[in-house]
């Protein structure tokens, strides 16, 4: 008799099967802008983030709007590249719906890893930065100097599903 | 009567015995499915009371190539346990055995993990996954509750029930890399796992 409960104890052992694949899937950098402290007119206007796409052979395809025109005091949680070594994010500033102000490219460089959970769930990358960089932006044939840009840090170089405020700091310099 | 007793016990000889076994339900699962194991363990008797155990195993863990998330995912090696198992019976010389146990167990083993190319719709592109070779050590404890009975003699059925517990593993960044681990199983949120055992008592 043991025997035979012992088999069935066995079959519900292996009939058991689940697929759970985490929820907290989404991988994001956390990109927060610092105006200078009091300053009014930066108040007023307002940053659009683009990622600058690449083609196969890895040149720039085009511009994909990630964020449209956020205060210049927010935070705002963007994606990664799954590959590239490096990103470029076209920050640009505006001054209502149309004026466009200043643009700068900011070059996140990083290491990729690829983060698995089951093979029944799709894999994800997390990410670690290595290095920030400024470049000028090229916008339509006009090149732009990016002055709105004080400085760029990594202040916390792990992108990964958990949830954080901030891992890159953008301090902006008094609006000209 | 209490002097009897005394020398009734002292007639048991320590050493009853060793018997071989095999996992009937690793194996099963290693042919039936992604992953198992094959197993032996060897037990030895002592006083009918306690079974000093030794088992070595080889798990084999093989995903091919998976038509939703493209992964492929492959992990093979040996491992072993070292434990012991007590007769909780009250008539330890019955053949019919009631165990309780712990196991500490090791393995060492290569995590692989594949996949052709996964499409960022952000930036463009895609990006293949080649995670080969990398090393990983487990260790983890089981807490074993078991039924052994005598079939036809020498063989024996039996099986156990199994409560495991990671100790401790290599850290590695890729996330879980203990979807399968030789001789532990996959999922290491499930805490339970099975034996089904075949005994040769030698």
């Amino acid at each position: 008799m043991w025997v035979v409960w012992g088999v069935a104890l066995a079959m519900v052992l292996v009939a058991c099967s689940s697929v759970e694949c985490s929820v907290a899937g989404k991988v994001s950098c956390a990109w927060k802008l610092y105006p200078v402290e009091g300053d009014a007119l930066m108040a007023e206007r307002n940053v659009s983030f683009y990622a600058r796409r690449t083609d196969a052979s890895g040149a720039i395809a085009g511009d994909t709007l990630l964020a449209n025109r956020i205060k210049t005091d927010a935070s705002v949680s963007l994606p990664m590249s799954y590959a590239l070594e490096a990103d470029t994010m076209r920050l640009i500033l505006m001054e209502g719906d149309s004026v466009l102000l200043d643009a700068v490219d900011v070059i996140v460089c990083k290491d990729n890893i690829p983060s698995f959970e089951s093979v029944d769930c799709t894999p994800r990358f997390m990410h670690r930065i290595t290095a920030v960089n400024l470049r000028t932006a090229v916008v339509d044939g006009v090149s732009y100097a990016g002055d709105f840009v004080d400085s760029v840090l990594v202040t916390n170089p792990n992108v990964n599903n958990y949830p954080t405020d901030e891992n890159i700091r953008i301090n902006l310099s008094i609006a000209q | 009567m209490a002097a009897k007793d005394k020398s009734d016990n002292d007639t048991i000889p320590l050493f009853r015995g060793v018997a071989l076994s095999v996992d009937l339900l690793g194996a099963g699962l290693a042919i039936l499915s992604d992953y198992g194991q094959y197993e032996a363990a060897l037990r030895v008797n002592l006083k009918d009371k306690y079974f000093p155990v030794f088992e070595l195993g080889y798990g084999v863990g093989k995903h091919e190539y998976d038509a939703v998330t493209g992964l492929q995912s492959e992990t093979k090696a040996p491992y072993f346990r070292l434990g012991a198992d007590y007769n909780m019976r009250k008539d330890k010389h019955d053949g019919y055995r009631l165990y309780g146990g712990f196991r500490y167990a090791f393995t060492s083993y290569d995590f692989n993990l594949a996949h052709q190319g996964l499409a960022d719709p952000v930036y463009g592109g895609s990006a293949p996954i080649d995670v080969i070779g990398e090393r990983i050590s487990f260790h983890w404890l089981e807490g074993v509750f078991g039924v052994d009975v005598p079939l036809i003699k020498p063989v024996r059925l039996g099986w156990s029930v199994r409560y495991r517990r990671r100790i401790t593993s290599t850290d590695h960044p890729y996330g879980n890399t203990t979807w399968y681990v030789p001789g532990f199983g996959t999922d290491e949120k499930n805490k339970w796992s099975g034996t089904f055992n075949l005994t040769l008592e030698l």
